[in-house]
């Protein structure tokens, strides 16, 4: 070797070095911005997938999941402005704690004997079992069908991990492509569910045996946990996946003749031998790389490839189901849309009240002489707490007490009287139930009353906004007296304890 | 004091409430104050005018 020779390769040799120290040097800077360019690619093909699930009206599953049920109720902590704010950055909504799993025997009921629904076999037992031949029954199941979906997507921004569809990063090696665009059908799509009206009432049922864990899931500081309970679920089976290679349609492609998939064992001629060599070949390849030969590919050229994706079993794609407030002292609050709330949709605020004021008045009165008959430390100790309660009595009558003594005619109490002091403060609970009945039948009275009240001479003018005066102040006592009552410790323990335990 | 009679009414919450929801609405009314601390002689149902149920107690002492 001449030492003309020798310096030139000791240039290259240096010249290679210096590349790969200065590739070195670059992978390490950039390390964190593709690291976060990924994260994002990843978060927008989850949200395009999501997308399109949504467009259906159904609350995305993402990762596919076969373990999601009508009955599953999930607790949901997060305020819902937050759940809507990340259902909408994102898409789709993690699955939360998955609180209980109820089953319900009613589906043979619910869809009247068809779709295979059996006696004491709840869906999708029945369709996930194979039969004879082996082969799973899921054609029996109420089938449904999802619009096409559309999107583009480059190589390098770990699509694989992201795509639910694993053929996808296949087709892209195929075709050699850095980028492309497609489209996916979702197929063989099956949908079961219950109605809202049996899965509520389960839910209920279940919140009632329950009441001491939701309890610790009260409303605080005016914001609500939430029971998300799925009572439908949207399943597939199969996806049909098309793609065209972007950069072919770009400045860079050939004009003329597709070209084929280019592979070592095609031969120059033949065309139809040779591609269906090269499609079996492929799918031999799909069958090495993805276990379980699950991907079929259909058409493969260098400009588009086709293929079908075959899941073992169906999986959830989505769901629909609906929200249940957790309200005070444990109980549930009336179901709400789950998609109309994450959507933001303006919907009609349910009436969350259980029972008419004056009949929950009286059934405190019922539950509070049946404590006193009682002899158990328990119900002693909820006694206690309910006497303790005294003290929520102001110390004099924020107002005057009102019934009717005739039709049309009010009469006022001789000792429940504006300023006058509270004589109940001594009668422990006994005092406070009767301040909240002379507060009722003060608010009954004077509602009534009053719209129809004299208010000729000025006497009656002054006589009729005197009592108007008095209506607001009962009501005001009334509602200040409720709320505090109604969320003490005291009183949910002592109803838990005379009506819940009974039945336990 | 001497006792006497006295009457206190309660309106029907709607005209058209049936035998059962004129009931419990009665029970809750007795359940509560101040007719519950009441010595109630007789309840009369009133029919004619405006429905509802007169309620006589005795009032004051022997």
């Amino acid at each position: 070797m001449d030492n003309e020779n020798f310096d030139r390769m000791r240039t290259e040799l240096l010249r290679v070095i210096s590349l790969m120290t200065l590739a070195a040097i670059m992978v390490l800077l950039t390390g964190g911005c593709t690291a976060a360019l990924r994260n994002s690619e990843l978060e927008k093909v989850a949200k395009d997938w999501s997308l399109v699930i949504r467009a259906s009206q159904v609350i995305p599953v993402y990762p596919l999941t076969e373990d999601l049920q009508p009955g599953d109720v999930l607790l949901v902590s997060s305020p819902i402005e937050e759940q809507a704010a990340l259902y909408k950055k994102r898409g789709f909504l993690p699955l939360d704690q998955h609180l209980v799993r109820l089953y319900s025997r009613d589906f043979k009921k619910f869809y009247n004997s068809r779709f295979g629904t059996k006696d004491n076999a709840i869906p999708p037992a029945q369709w996930q079992t194979p039969d004879d031949k082996g082969e799973l029954n899921w054609k029996a199941a109420p089938h449904a069908g999802f619009p096409t979906y559309q999107f583009s997507v480059t190589t390098g921004s770990g699509l694989n991990l992201a795509f639910p569809v694993e053929g996808v990063p296949v087709a892209l090696g195929l075709m050699h492509a850095g980028s492309a665009s497609g489209t996916v059908t979702i197929a063989d799509t099956y949908t079961y569910g219950l109605d809202i009206f049996h899965v509520e009432k389960m839910v209920r049922s279940w919140g009632i045996r329950n009441r001491k864990l939701l309890r610790s899931y009260a409303p605080r500081d005016d914001k609500n946990h939430f029971l998300r309970v799925v009572n439908r679920v949207y399943l597939t089976g199969r996806v049909n996946v098309t793609i065209n290679n972007d950069e072919t349609t770009g400045g860079e492609a050939r004009g003329g003749a597709d070209r084929p998939i280019d592979l070592i064992m095609a031969k120059e001629s033949a065309v139809t031998q040779n591609y269906s060599s090269v499609i079996s070949a492929i799918n031999r390849i799909a069958s090495d790389q993805i276990p379980g030969g699950k991907v079929k590919f259909a058409i493969a050229s260098s400009r588009s490839v086709s293929f079908s994706e075959t899941f073992e079993r169906p999986l959830v794609i989505g769901y629909v189901g609906f929200d249940m407030p957790i309200l005070t002292g444990g109980r549930l609050g009336a179901p709400i849309s789950t998609l109309a709330q994450l959507d933001g949709a303006i919907t009609l605020e349910p009436y969350q009240g259980t029972a008419d004021e004056s009949y929950r008045l009286s059934a405190l009165t019922f539950m509070y002489e049946d404590l006193r008959s009682r002899k158990e430390s328990d119900s002693q100790q909820a006694l206690a707490g309910l006497d303790n309660l005294a003290r929520l009595l102001p110390p004099t009558y924020p107002f005057s007490a009102y019934e009717f003594s005739d039709p049309g005619t009010v009469r006022k109490d001789l000792d429940f009287v504006k300023g006058a002091e509270v004589k109940q403060k001594t009668q422990r609970f006994r005092g406070v139930l009767d301040y909240l009945g002379y507060a009722e039948t003060t608010v009954e009275t004077l509602r009534s009353y009053l719209p129809t009240a004299p208010r000729e001479t000025e006497a009656q003018k002054a006589a009729t906004a005197e009592l108007g005066d008095e209506l607001k102040a009962a009501e005001e006592s009334l509602r200040d007296m409720s709320r505090q009552l109604y969320q003490d410790r005291a009183v949910l323990d002592a109803i838990d304890g005379v009506f819940l335990d009974a039945g336990e | 004091m001497p006792q006497e009679e006295n009457k206190a009414f309660i309106k029907d919450k709607s005209a058209d409430m049936s035998t059962t929801d004129r009931t419990l609405q009665l029970s809750a009314t007795l359940a509560k104050a101040p007719n519950v601390n009441r010595n109630i002689s007789r309840i009369e149902r009133v029919i004619e005018g405006t429905p509802g149920w007169n309620i006589f107690y005795w009032s004051g002492s022997n």
